[in-house]
């Protein structure tokens, strides 16, 4: 402010020294561009005070804002969140102090802290949890439904892993009735069926299944099994075929004694089948009203004959043409040996075999008793062994326990109880269990001759008759040591602790 | 392993969200603070909430154990009728050949939840903490030892995804299992 004063002044006593040297016009020119500058030095004060102006309520606009904002900002504890440094923030806010009352270190909010504790479900979630359990609930229906079916199918499984086939036949019976019923295909269970009855020789009923695989599935790992079993099953019965087919080439449809057979020639024939492979006839196709169809069923086709089967019909073959018991049971301990698991095949034949020339049969039982625990054939065999070792009282009762059981094979144990009695000269209660045993199963020529025996032996003539009546019809005789025995040249001793220790 | 342990957790994602739905429950229950309320977040915490520092013996148990328990129950449920209807029975397809769909989702199910039961490691560690230490007497160790070696295998092997071999073995011994009493049962 001083220093423009000072300039005025300057200005004023140069204008007075000027105006005394200029002339008139050069004055009035002087004086208008005087007039002009201090119109411009007005215009000038007047916008710089009116920017100062400006400048001054600008600030004081932005100080009243301020004020808002702070106003606005909640104050903690009455401390203003300026005043918190940063690291005692709520971790979850960052607006109040961290820690509560119960736990000052916590790095939250009392605020933040409480809402932590209640974390909220979304919606969502809660439905889709709703909707699993809703789900199990279905399935525990789903369960309860086929309870019968999984206990049955469960236990027949159970009964294979002890190796009681029978058992698990029935069970597996009961689970593909409801199965069928309830329209379930349950191929495993299918699987575990054929194999059963394979091992059963229920051969005949496993080719009924075949449908219920596909065959690009049958070969797979899981279904193995039941491709084998089919596999063999068809092989066996094509092997089957083949010999009855050759068998009436050589001899004819009808041989009536078995002297005709040419014995040789068709043990020959038989080797021959050993390496050959079996030729297809042409293939059958399926028609439905007359139209193909087509089926994703699976279809075997053996392609080998089966030596075990070969095997059986050598011994059979042996057997019917009177060999020696050796070759015989050589030819059953070929299966054995080869095939152990078909135990239907040989079992019964190859025990008797063994109890007729005197053999031990303890270790062949507990053989067969690996594979089936509940065959009853190792109980006749030892029966019969305990009979021939001349154990009489023990072969009665080990025979009463499966005569209570009204066993399948309960006519031979009878039979048997019969013979011991006969030994023990108790010929009454041997022809009581002789006449109830050709009660069961009257079909053999053993159980006529057997009770024929027990009626000569208990002096019951009457039944010897009916029996000598009823074989005459059927254009038979009894045996020769029957005869032997009515006609007193052989003794009871000498027809069942001698020779084959039994009535042909 | 993180990857491998995400990838599991993902592919049993049905076990894997129920299992942290009832963690959070237990939490909610017992009023835990969770920190983290994710439970799919792509990390190791995936399949769980994480929560506050656990003091007490009783609340960690429980946030432990109701989960599993819960889990455990519906894995059951699911592979019972997934496991015997597939791997006992072999229904693969139904009577008309179409692959049976649902027998496979129960299966899958059921695996999902039995690979989801068991609780995080530091769970596992603080109730180990908790429960085996000078203050807690001798009957509650011994009565809590089955449950808890249960409980911190499991964490263990959960850590490195093997939870999904072990659920896919037990479907296959299940069937086995029901064989001992479910025929003296119904028959």
């Amino acid at each position: 402010m001083d220093e423009n004063r000072q300039d005025e002044v300057l200005n004023e006593s140069e204008t007075i020294e000027e105006t005394e040297v200029l002339s008139d016009e050069e004055l009035k020119l002087k004086q208008e561009m005087e007039a002009l500058a201090r119109t411009f030095q007005e215009e000038l004060d007047k916008a710089k005070a009116e920017e100062a102006q400006l400048a001054l309520e600008k600030q004081e606009a932005e100080e009243e804002a301020e004020i808002l904002i702070q106003e606005l900002e909640p104050e903690t504890d009455g401390e203003n969140i300026d005043d918190i440094p940063e690291e005692e923030l709520c971790e979850c806010c960052g607006e109040k102090r961290r820690g509560t009352k119960s736990n000052p270190d916590s790095p939250y909010c009392p605020s933040c802290e409480k809402a932590l504790r209640r974390y909220p479900f979304d919606l969502l979630s809660v439905l889709l949890v709703l909707i699993v359990v809703g789900f199990s609930f279905y399935a525990c229906i789903c369960f309860a439904d086929r309870t019968e079916l999984y206990a049955n199918s469960l236990q027949a499984k159970r009964y294979e892993s002890n190796a009681k086939p029978a058992s698990a036949y029935t069970s597996n019976a009961k689970a593909i009735e409801i199965m069928k019923k309830d329209k379930i295909n349950g191929e495993l269970v299918y699987k575990r069926a054929v194999d059963t009855m394979f091992k059963l020789g229920s051969t005949e009923e496993i080719s009924n299944y075949e449908d219920r695989f596909k065959t690009w599935e049958i070969k797979l790992p899981h279904l193995r099994k039941a491709y084998d079993v089919f596999k063999t099953n068809e092989e066996m019965t094509a092997t089957q075929d083949k010999i009855y087919s050759l068998v009436a080439e050589i001899a004819g449809n009808e041989i009536t004694n078995p002297a005709d057979l040419p014995y040789d020639e068709v043990m020959a024939k038989l080797d021959e089948l050993e390496n050959a492979q079996i030729v297809r006839e042409p293939v059958e196709v399926d028609t439905e009203n007359g139209e193909e169809f087509v089926t994703s069923a699976y279809r075997n086709s053996a392609q080998t004959y089966n030596t075990s089967m070969i095997n059986f019909f050598r011994f059979y073959f042996s057997a019917v043409c009177e060999k020696d018991y050796e070759t015989q049971i050589k030819y059953l301990e070929k299966i054995k040996e080869d095939t152990p698991e078909y135990t239907w095949l040989y079992d019964s034949m190859l025990g008797d075999l063994y109890n007729k020339t005197g053999k031990d049969v303890t270790e062949y039982c507990d053989f067969l008793l690996k594979y089936n625990s509940e065959n009853p054939v190792v109980y006749v065999i030892k029966t019969t062994s305990l009979r021939i070792q001349g154990k009489y009282d023990e072969a009665i009762e080990l025979a009463q326990k499966y005569i209570d059981r009204n066993d399948t094979y309960a006519y031979e144990f009878l039979r048997q109880q019969a013979l011991c009695y006969l030994m023990k000269g108790e010929y009454k209660n041997a022809y009581d269990a002789a006449n109830s045993s050709y009660g069961l199963y009257g079909n053999t020529l053993q159980s006529v001759d057997t009770l024929a025996l027990c009626s000569i032996a208990s002096n019951n003539m009457s039944t010897y008759d009916e029996l000598a009546k009823l074989l005459e019809e059927n254009e038979v005789q009894f045996s020769d040591e029957v005869t032997a025995y009515k006609n007193g040249t052989l003794t009871l001793e000498d027809i069942l602790t001698k020779g084959d220790f039994d009535v042909q | 392993m993180t990857t491998l342990y995400v990838i599991i957790k993902y592919f049993t994602i049905v076990g894997t969200f129920t299992k942290a739905f009832f963690e959070h429950l237990s939490c909610r229950i017992y009023e835990v603070l969770i920190e983290d309320g994710r439970y799919l977040a792509p990390t190791e915490m995936c399949g769980h909430v994480e929560h506050e520092f656990i003091k007490k013996r009783g609340v960690c148990f429980g946030i432990c154990f109701f989960p599993f328990m819960f889990n455990l129950i519906l894995g059951l449920v699911f592979t019972s009728v997934g496991a015997l209807n597939v791997l006992h029975l072999g229904e693969f397809f139904t009577a008309s050949g179409k692959i049976n769909i649902l027998n496979y989702v129960f299966l899958w199910l059921g695996i999902s939840f039995l690979t989801n039961l068991f609780p995080q490691m530091e769970d596992a560690l603080t109730l180990k903490e908790l429960i085996y230490n000078k203050e807690t007497n001798l009957f509650v160790k011994i009565i809590a030892a089955p449950i808890f070696a249960i409980l911190y295998c499991g964490a263990k092997l959960e850590r490195y995804g093997l939870t999904l071999i072990t659920s896919i073995l037990f479907a296959f011994v299940l069937p086995s299992i029901y064989g001992l009493f479910l025929p003296l049962a119904v028959l």
